[in-house]
């Protein structure tokens, strides 16, 4: 006969067992709850990739002040985190049902895309209508952000990939601005043989050979060729002779000794600082990284932005990028409609979209910068974009844009491949490898 | 029979009735283990079987339902160059540790010798780095590794061997040997303390009787000092070899993996899958895998180990 305590402890251990189940694993929120209505009491929560760019954080602020003081009943909650940091930890806090009410993530199907096709996204195709942000955005970045035929976020910042360089060391070792790409290579050549790094470039951190190997390519394969390599629902792939002439190209810079000594070991940050100290003459990169020369060196400094020259002349001018962050709204939100309202506000109202600028992120809406108090190089900003744009278009991230899986391929590949550690074609093989796997489980 | 008969009757009884205070004292018992018990179950017993259940299934980490896939992970794993490149590299992790061993062998020798002054004060600052985060310590290597301000470099320079130069973390021939010599760094100081330990435990009357019999101090190295040593040693190899195959840190503050794959171990390429391309199930599989190699080999290096034991 059992005694009590033996009973007891028996029917004790299997509670106790469910109580542990229960503090393993999260319950996802089916997002399908009402929103707390605009003028209710609370507390909007936000995270934001400003940790990367610290001197936007500020203006932030500024403008969601300005939102909060016309809704005193509203406290808004902003964290900010690098986008590595967003990356690591935003999608399990979603599929918790304990993200933040409003995210700021890139737009694209490898990112923005897993999220929102796994239901974790809030659509704001009813906000849209609502707040009329389809007219005032381009059909070409509202595509950035739909997935699905579903409406997710609105971009908040158009990039694009470009040439930045330093006119006055330029000039002090006779190289000629780089107007074709021509004058590039001879530029570099200059620049290498008065002992002076030609280009600035880290790739510690894996993804900024991505950015090289774009300029390239973009400068280098129609656009809508890039495309259809860089979605999964298109039909290209890496290993396409033009993709890996372009690929050759990038590595002929590395050959010729235009690049950073050991760039595999240098980080990204190190290398925009080589760049901006005037160690290094050139800097292949997206104009992400203007508010940050613009505040280490002034508005007058001699950093000058233009279009990466086109390599293959018979194509009309053309950039890599795309969208950059985008304001989303999480799915298991309680406030969506009040964080509608806050995304208007803080992308859409005039005066934000000055202060925007004026910090040195390029509108995604047809803002001309009227009124603003721009810098020169932020002009030059807008100006390449507008080049591309009126050209043969702004293609995509090249492997950050389809799918994590051609992402992770990249991060080891790109390294080995620039290193020379890796032929052209066992690395677009791996590329492809991983295209074709992310395109047989899509739906 | 009735020979035979009571010593049965004696054997079946003694263990069915104890007497009721030893029942009521091992019942008390198990409510005194209970609630480390339950701790166990909710932290350890129940994650692990959670990842066993997720390996079996195909899911993103994302949605709420996973799907039930057998066997595919584990079928799938045996083809992947990848994770078996990355395991390669933890052996000749595992293969490096040893050198930490052999360098706090060597220190705990030295510093047991009674005529040097201030030993106290060495084997304290050799065990510092043993008590440092591992995230600080790759932090502070990785600017030591630097190619172009780096201390390594710098001081090569200085000394006028600027051929060997190099950027230790760029290149994918030195990447490997450059981390494990930071994971060494933190090592060797706790090898030496534990075997320092062990030293002080040997007899120095063995000492002795080897003089007599003619042993020079390399024989009584070898023939009395490392014996007397053995379990400690065995010790330190099992600690640095699950240390090792389960490394994380290092890799990821010092390389993430790269130049290419050459850094890769197989608990960066597990958080890689999980958390880069989300394929839990996936990387569930490779931890289980992961996990029953640690416990095979750690169970087959103490049964050898329990051989040799006179």
């Amino acid at each position: 006969m059992p005694t009590d305590t033996a009973r007891r402890l028996r029917r004790t251990v299997p509670f106790l067992a469910l109580a542990a189940t229960a503090c393993v694993g999260g319950a996802q929120s089916d997002g399908d709850g009402e929103s707390l209505a605009l003028g209710e009491e609370a507390t909007l929560t936000i995270v934001s990739q400003f940790g990367d760019t610290p001197a936007l954080q500020p203006v932030l602020e500024t403008i969601s002040d300005a939102w909060e003081r016309e809704h005193p009943e509203v406290t808004v909650d902003i964290q900010y985190l690098s986008y590595d940091d967003l990356q690591k930890t935003l999608p399990t806090t979603l599929a918790s049902g304990s993200a933040p009410d409003v995210f700021d993530y890139d737009a694209s199907e490898s990112t923005l895309g897993v999220l929102a096709t796994n239901g974790l996204v809030h659509p704001l195709t009813e906000y849209a209508e609502q707040y009329g942000w389809l007219d005032a955005l381009p059909e070409s970045v509202v595509g950035r952000a739909t997935f699905d035929d579903i409406f997710y976020a609105v971009p908040r910042s158009s990039e694009a990939i470009g040439l930045f360089y330093n006119e006055a060391l330029f000039a002090r070792h006779g190289a000629p601005p780089p107007v074709d790409y021509e004058s590039f290579l001879v530029a570099a050549e200059a620049l290498r043989q008065a002992g002076v790094v030609p280009i600035a470039f880290g790739n510690k951190d894996q993804w900024p050979s991505s950015h090289l190997v774009a300029a390239a390519v973009h400068a280098s394969v129609p656009v809508d060729e890039v495309v259809a390599v860089e979605s999964l629902g298109g039909d290209g792939v890496y290993s396409a002779p033009r993709l890996q002439g372009a690929f050759e190209v990038a590595r002929d810079w590395v050959a010729r000794g235009f690049v950073t000594p050991d760039f595999n070991g240098v980080s990204f940050d190190d290398s925009v600082k080589a760049f901006m100290n005037g160690t290094a003459g050139m800097l292949v990169e997206g104009t992400g990284v203007t508010p940050d020369i613009v505040a280490t060196l002034g508005d007058d400094s001699d950093v000058r932005f233009v279009p990466f020259p086109m390599i293959d002349t018979s194509l009309r001018q053309q950039a890599a990028g795309g969208a950059g962050g985008s304001w989303a709204i999480s799915a298991s939100s309680p406030v969506a409609d009040i964080a509608a309202d806050w995304i208007d506000f803080v992308h859409f109202s005039d005066e934000a979209e000055r202060l925007w600028l004026e910090a040195g992120v390029l509108p995604t809406t047809g803002y001309d910068g009227a009124g603003a108090d721009v810098p020169a190089l932020l002009r030059q900003n807008l100006e390449v974009v507008g080049a591309a744009n009126d050209g043969g278009g702004i293609g995509r991230w090249t492997a950050f844009s389809s799918s994590p899986l051609v992402t992770d391929a990249w991060n080891g590949g790109g390294q080995a491949y620039l290193a020379g550690d890796l032929d052209v074609a066992a690395f677009t093989a791996s590329l492809d490898d991983a295209l074709a796997e992310s395109r047989s489980s899509t739906p | 029979m009735t020979s035979t008969a009571a010593p049965v009757a004696v054997r079946t009884q003694a263990p069915s009735r104890p007497p009721t205070g030893r029942r009521r004292g091992s019942l008390r018992a198990y409510w005194l283990v209970l609630p480390a018990l339950a701790l166990y179950t909710a932290f350890l017993l129940w994650p692990i079987g959670q990842t066993v259940w997720l390996s079996l299934t195909d899911w993103n980490g994302l949605t709420a339902s996973p799907t039930w896939t057998g066997l595919d992970n584990y079928r799938r794993l045996v083809g992947d160059d990848r994770f078996f490149g990355s395991l390669g590299n933890n052996l000749v992790w595992v293969a490096g540790s040893w050198l930490a061993q052999g360098l706090g062998l060597l220190l705990a020798a030295v510093l047991s010798a009674s005529w040097i002054r201030g030993r106290t004060l060495y084997r304290t600052l050799l065990f510092v780095p043993a008590t440092m985060a591992l995230v600080i310590v790759g932090i502070a290597w990785d600017q030591i590794y630097r190619p172009d301000t780096g201390l390594l470099n710098v001081t090569l320079e200085n000394a006028g061997l600027e051929s060997l130069t190099r950027g230790w973390l760029s290149e994918s021939g030195t990447a490997m040997g450059a981390v494990i010599a930071t994971a060494n760094w933190t090592y060797y100081g706790f090898a030496m303390v534990i075997l320092l330990g062990g030293l002080q435990n040997i007899d120095p009357h063995l000492y002795e009787a080897a003089a007599l019999d003619g042993a020079n101090a390399r024989q009584r190295f070898r023939h009395v000092t490392v014996p007397g040593l053995r379990n400690h040693i065995t010790l330190l190899l099992v600690v640095s070899f699950i240390n090792t195959l389960k490394t994380f840190d290092l890799v990821y503050v010092m390389t993430n993996g790269g130049p290419g794959h050459s850094t890769e171990v197989v608990a960066y390429y597990i958080y890689s899958l999980a958390f880069v391309t989300h394929r839990v199930g996936y990387a569930a599989a490779a931890a289980v895998v992961l996990t029953v190699i640690i416990l095979i080999i750690t169970v087959i290096f103490l049964r050898l180990r329990e051989r040799e034991r006179p």
